[in-house]
């Protein structure tokens, strides 16, 4: 690791990643505020959500233990399944396009080459830059969700806070390795972060439709999908890690990564 | 000792031939000229020795170690200038220079200050603020600074103005007289004369020859056109290096190969009422030196 770079890469987002962070967690507190409210109407809600065929609340996440009976079912469905992915994975695929993708874009990457600093060094140093982020993100983000919890006078289960952290961090990470990889594989970042959403908009409406319908093919082919071994529900309810999960998240994370080395070793640089 | 030594040096892209089978060598101490038009190869050339390109065939070391397997180390010596250099917009001058020296610990950029005060460059600037020829000023600087062992230089002069050219050649001169080894590349003949010891024509992918520069300048072709008071016989000028008489408008166009002294003292016989003399281009030379087809004429 380089550490020159490393503080370089981190001034640059030392304004965008502590913004970000303010307007997620303000988001975090406003819904957690609301949520006694709900609670309130629980019975009713949960009805209504009987009423809705099943599709219907796996497209918007809801997973097995989908209920608004318990403040963990409430930011599952409401927080930890969809918006979770899309405000976090939005950072994460476009910081992970951006750490070696604007260097190649730009062409800036041909002078920090000529400085005495391994190419793999160069990775690295970008690399943990976004996985720091990435941590920092998913850790504030359901830690928010217990201190909130605690001041509106709730109490999520302190393991499935710990659940959701190790998982939510090595799905994220899995997420960033794939956009780190189409970056150096492509060299831009705006066709990184298009192919790496594009793959996760695929992978999500794989699930969804394995989920309603009943063909073997299709639910065959969702065991290629990241989000078929992600329940938030379960995970916030129940407190356990599922080994499967953990497998898949840190083997996709450690397979692209390396990959991303491989290809960033050899590919040649021509702004 | 061989600083840059390359063996049949190929690189393609894709099906696009960059280089074909470069053998090269540069010495330690000398300043070496990469001459070639645009597309030639020179940028492709300097960008394997940089590691930023792998070869597709061949071998390239420089410093004595593998250019692609010791980059790194190689780097710690080495001061490189890319060509159409692209810089971090948003940091000032002296914080590019800062980072760039923090890369090299043990190599202090004792040259940094000198350079910045004798290229006349205001580091305080943002570097999206600066103009074309600043931006390459810093370049310069940022090659220069830590006082490398080995330059490699992609169209150092560009965007820089007539001033700073001459500012150029002379902090080369010093490199030289210090022993280091500079590779310059350039289309621009004049300037790989006026700074080289040795140069290397690239044409199409190939390096067509190396000449000592005295041995190019016997070879150099020349414009002379100039106008007389009263009537002449162009055919008067037929002397020794004068290869064609052209009679243009109201003057003579001559054309000379090597030696232009004759040609001078001739005219001095003369009333000469308007003289200028330009160089052959670049590919006009190559013409005049490998004939259409690119092969050497010897």
């Amino acid at each position: 690791m380089n550490v020159n770079l490393f503080k370089k890469s981190l001034k640059e987002i030392r304004v965008s990643w502590p913004s970000y962070m303010v307007g997620l967690l303000f988001y975090v507190y406003l819904l957690i505020s609301i949520y006694p409210t709900v609670q309130q109407r629980s019975a009713e809600i949960q009805e209504l959500l009987k009423s809705y065929p099943k599709g219907f609340i796996e497209i918007f996440g809801g997973g097995s233990a989908v209920s608004f009976t318990t403040v963990e079912g409430f930011l599952s469905l409401e927080f930890f399944s969809l918006m979770w992915f899309v405000i976090i994975g939005a950072f994460v695929i476009g910081y992970g396009a951006a750490a070696l993708g604007k260097e190649l874009e730009s062409g800036t990457i041909e002078i920090l080459l000529s400085q005495p600093i391994t190419r793999t060094s160069a990775l690295v140093t970008k690399s943990l830059n976004l996985f720091i982020s990435t941590i920092g993100m998913v850790v504030l983000t359901v830690l928010a969700t217990y201190v909130f919890g605690l001041v509106v006078g709730l109490k999520p289960k302190v393991d499935g806070i710990v659940a959701l952290i190790v998982i939510g961090t090595l799905f994220f990470l899995a997420i960033g390795a794939i956009s780190l990889f189409f970056s150096v594989l492509l060299g831009e970042r705006g066709r990184a972060a298009l192919t790496t959403s594009g793959l996760l908009v695929s992978m999500y409406f794989i699930t969804v439709v394995a989920g309603l319908a009943n063909w073997d093919w299709i639910k065959k082919l969702e065991r290629i999908s990241l989000f078929h071994y992600y329940d938030s529900a379960k995970l916030l309810s129940t407190g356990n890690i599922p080994a499967k999960s953990l497998l898949v998240y840190a083997g996709t994370a450690i397979v692209f990564y390396l990959g991303s080395i491989l290809v960033f070793r050899r590919r040649d640089i021509a702004p | 000792m061989a600083v840059i030594n390359t063996v049949s040096l190929t690189k393609y892209y894709g099906k696009t031939r960059g280089i074909e089978d470069l053998h090269l060598t540069v010495e330690q101490g000398e300043v070496f000229g990469f001459l070639g038009p645009n597309g030639a190869g020179k940028t492709t050339t300097i960008r394997v020795l940089t590691a930023l390109l792998r070869p597709t065939k061949g071998t390239a070391s420089v410093l004595g170690k593998d250019a692609w397997r010791h980059s790194a180390i190689i780097k710690e010596e080495l001061g490189n200038l890319p060509g159409d250099i692209r810089l971090y917009d948003k940091m000032s001058g002296a914080e590019f220079l800062n980072f760039i020296a923090r890369f090299r610990p043990r190599k202090p950029p004792v040259l940094k200050e000198e350079l910045i005060e004798r290229f006349d460059l205001n580091p305080n600037k943002r570097i999206k603020d600066y103009s074309k020829g600043n931006r390459q000023k810093l370049g310069i600087v940022q090659a220069l600074m830590h006082d490398p062992q080995l330059l490699l230089l992609d169209e150092p002069t560009s965007g820089l103005d007539p001033l700073m050219q001459q500012q150029f050649y002379a902090v080369m001169e010093e490199f030289r007289s210090r022993g280091r080894t500079v590779f310059i590349s350039s289309h621009i003949l004049p300037e790989i004369e006026r700074v080289c010891d040795r140069v290397g024509i690239i044409k199409e992918g190939h390096l067509v020859s190396v000449e000592r520069i005295s041995d190019l300048e016997a070879k150099h072709v020349r414009y002379v056109d100039v106008s007389f008071e009263g009537s002449v016989n162009q055919e008067d000028f037929r002397v020794p290096g004068v290869t064609a008489i052209e009679r243009i408008n109201d003057h003579l166009r001559i054309t000379v190969k090597g030696e232009i002294d004759p040609l001078i003292k001739k005219l001095a016989q003369y009333n000469v009422k308007d003289l200028a003399s330009s160089h052959a281009s670049l590919e006009e030379v190559f013409l005049e030196f490998y004939g259409k087809g690119g092969t050497v004429e010897r």
